[in-house]
């Protein structure tokens, strides 16, 4: 690229600065740094003269450490934060019975069981998340939410005050807002006082597309096989709201295609109700100071939903909003006929999925904003509350899609656990896949590109199932 | 290209109101845990580590936060600060770290883009909308963290590769193949609306 390109680019990204900071940012920064330096210098006093430094460099130590550990810390936390409502969505017979379980891995497993046969789920959360480790006395923030679930993928969260940690993107410090997610529709709902009504049309049906359950931030499936594969874990028998139950304890957690991440300061904790083996609580510690803690209230399974549980109205006289996010569902034998659609259907499937949902949109930006697509063909296939998503798109860019994962947001990752598979079978033989299956708060899935068009692969699945299914795809009959 | 490093700046004032002179005793005296004398450097680098802190999380509501933890970080750093590098190189590896486990913990959240289209539209790509309104923004977006954190501080700020290796942790080449591939794709997705209106 020329000099003169360059200076085009500089200039076309000086439009684009930073707001100014907050009117007290400067106070707060300034407050911060006072703080830290009385704290610092306390420390200092209470150390013996000879070791007068050592006190300065243990706290640098630590934040050091906080800084480098804080996005397990953070990965952990999404993930178990799910766990408790992810349970539902693993598979396996009913929990409860059988011998009392001895282990963390027979808890988890049954804790898995109990909630993998629910079909509705309603609670009230309580997030509280430590936002800044660095100045005492802790302080939390608070979200509060009433939560209401379905296996077909609806949902419903109805915020009990304004957001504060900001859980769901968009409404942070906003009034309470409600967030309905209506799978069979396709439709997405958003509801505040001060923005009125949003509804989205035509809501794509799955990664690596936008998709519902970003809204929720939480992902399911990779919640799930992190905890799997999660190592030293610790059971111990203990009361959650005056009801017995087991706690399982992880201070590190790897995987088959990440090392393994050691960190001697952070750990989590899982709360699992003995009576009904649900996943009632979650917390996060780094040094034993608590950093996030989501609890689970009055949960109830398979309890009959409201009426209208995914329906959002908004009252009369409010703002709304009306927006086609182009992925229109219709049956797969239609989706089949459009010319210039690659519709590609997988002979097999992992145990258990059916297919749900097929749709179509002429033109597709992948969630993470790294590919876009013409002529998008979906198809969802669900196993209770799993699901797994196959699409196929054309790309202008073949080695572009080839090269940069349509799913996640942070390729610098993927670079360190994709892991290539070649195709053996199929409409992509011989073609070699990109897959991703880590212990973190990712989908599993898989890309690939051949003659131009992109298909991935993502969902509940292990990286044998990805590729099977993927070896597996031919030409959807007339 | 011009190609300087961060450090203490001697820029003459009304060439860049924001930038300001740090004396080394002011240093010395932040170092000594001089809360005052930390915050005139504080002053003095705010607006740039703002730049890096809003390439890297692409959210301007996180900005304020981040470079509060960064100063923190840096007040308790500095008297381990041994001058190996520019301070100004030293604050931007700060706020790029502390960026960067931001944006890891934020997951995948992915910002609804705030198109309005008619709902009877049937035919109007929203996602096609999205780019007109925000080319640039979503090109942007459309990179890595290390990209964009490359496109800053290579192309805007315009540090050299060895400085940007320095910030950013990883080898010179890392750099120059960063920002190719990021030069790539700006260009690809300020360019892609003509292209494919030539394809169709």
């Amino acid at each position: 690229m020329s000099e003169e390109q360059d200076k085009r680019l500089r200039e076309a990204l000086r439009g684009l600065q930073p707001p100014p900071p907050g009117a007290d940012a400067r106070e707060r920064v300034r407050a911060a740094v006072t703080s830290t330096a009385a704290d610092a210098a306390a420390e200092r006093a209470a150390a013996a003269p000879a070791a007068a430094e050592q006190p300065a460099s243990r706290l640098w130590r630590f934040m050091a450490v906080f800084a480098r550990r804080r996005q397990a810390a953070f990965g952990l936390a999404a993930l178990a934060a799910v766990a408790l409502v992810a349970g539902i969505l693993l598979v396996g017979p009913p929990g409860g019975g059988g011998p009392e379980p001895v282990s963390a891995s027979q808890v988890l497993q049954r804790a898995l069981r109990a909630l993998s046969s629910g079909r509705t789920l309603a609670a009230e959360v309580t997030i509280r998340e430590r936002t800044n480790a660095f100045l005492t006395p802790a302080h939390y923030d608070v979200d509060r939410y009433g939560i209401l679930l379905s296996a077909d993928g609806s949902y419903r969260l109805s915020g009990r005050g304004a957001s504060t940690i900001g859980w769901l993107p968009g409404v942070r410090s906003h009034p309470p807002v409600d967030v309905v997610f209506d799978a069979r529709r396709g439709v997405l709902s958003t509801y505040s006082r001060k923005w009125g009504l949003t509804e989205r049309y035509g809501y794509p049906l799955g990664p690596p597309d936008r998709w519902a359950a970003l809204v929720m931030e939480f992902d399911f499936s990779a919640a799930g096989r992190a905890l799997e594969a999660a190592d030293a874990t610790r059971l111990r028998t203990t009361a959650y709201e005056d009801r017995p139950a087991w706690a399982i304890t992880c201070s590190q957690y790897s995987g088959p295609s990440r090392p393994a991440i050691t960190d001697e300061g952070f750990h989590f904790e899982i709360t699992i109700d003995k009576a009904t083996a649900i996943p009632v609580c979650f917390k996060g510690f780094l040094y034993d100071q608590l950093t996030l803690e989501v609890r689970y209230s009055n949960v109830r399974v398979d309890a009959p939903l409201p009426d209208r549980a995914f329906e959002l109205k908004a009252p009369v006289g409010a703002p709304v909003r009306r927006i086609q996010d182009g992925f229109r569902r219709a049956p797969l034998a239609r989706i089949a006929k459009l010319p210039g659609y690659t519709t590609l259907v997988p002979a097999r499937v992992p145990r258990g999925y059916r297919l749900t949902q097929a749709a179509a949109a002429p033109h597709a930006v992948t969630a993470n904003r790294m590919v876009k697509g013409r002529k998008v063909v979906a198809l969802q296939y669900a196993r209770g509350f799993d699901s797994l998503t196959v699409t196929t798109r054309r790309v202008s860019d073949p080695r572009f899609a080839a090269e940069y994962d349509p799913l996640e947001l942070d390729q610098s990752w993927v670079e360190q656990v994709a892991w290539p598979a070649t195709i053996r079978a199929g409409a992509f033989r011989g073609v070699t896949a990109q897959v991703v299956v880590a212990p973190m708060t990712t989908t599993p899935h898989l890309w690939a590109v051949k003659d131009g068009v992109l298909l991935t692969v993502a969902g509940s699945a292990t990286a044998e199932e990805l590729v099977a299914v993927a070896a597996s795809l031919e030409p959807a009959g007339p | 290209m011009t190609v300087r490093e961060p450090g203490p700046i001697e820029l003459t004032a009304g060439e860049c109101g924001e930038r300001r002179t740090v004396p080394s005793s002011v240093v010395e005296a932040a170092r000594g845990g001089d809360a005052d004398a930390f915050m005139a450097i504080y002053d003095a680098y705010v607006t740039r580590l703002r730049g890096l802190a809003f390439r890297t999380l692409g959210d301007p509501d996180l900005i304020d936060d981040a470079i509060q933890d960064v100063a923190v970080k840096a007040f308790l750093g500095l008297p381990h600060f041994r001058g190996e590098c520019a301070i100004g190189t030293w604050l931007f590896q700060i706020t790029y770290r502390t960026c960067l486990n931001l944006q890891r913990g934020r997951g995948r959240v992915v910002p609804l883009p705030d198109v309005e289209l008619p709902a009877d539209d049937a035919t109007a790509d929203p996602a096609e909308a999205v780019l007109l309104h925000i080319e640039l923004a979503a090109a942007l977006a459309s990179l890595t963290v290390a990209q964009r954190a490359v496109v800053f501080l290579v192309l805007e700020e315009g540090l050299d590769h060895q400085t940007a290796a320095r910030v950013l942790g990883v080898p010179p080449g890392t750099v120059a193949s960063r920002l190719s591939s990021a030069r790539a794709a700006l260009t690809r997705c300020l360019e892609e609306p003509r292209r494919d209106e030539e394809t169709q």
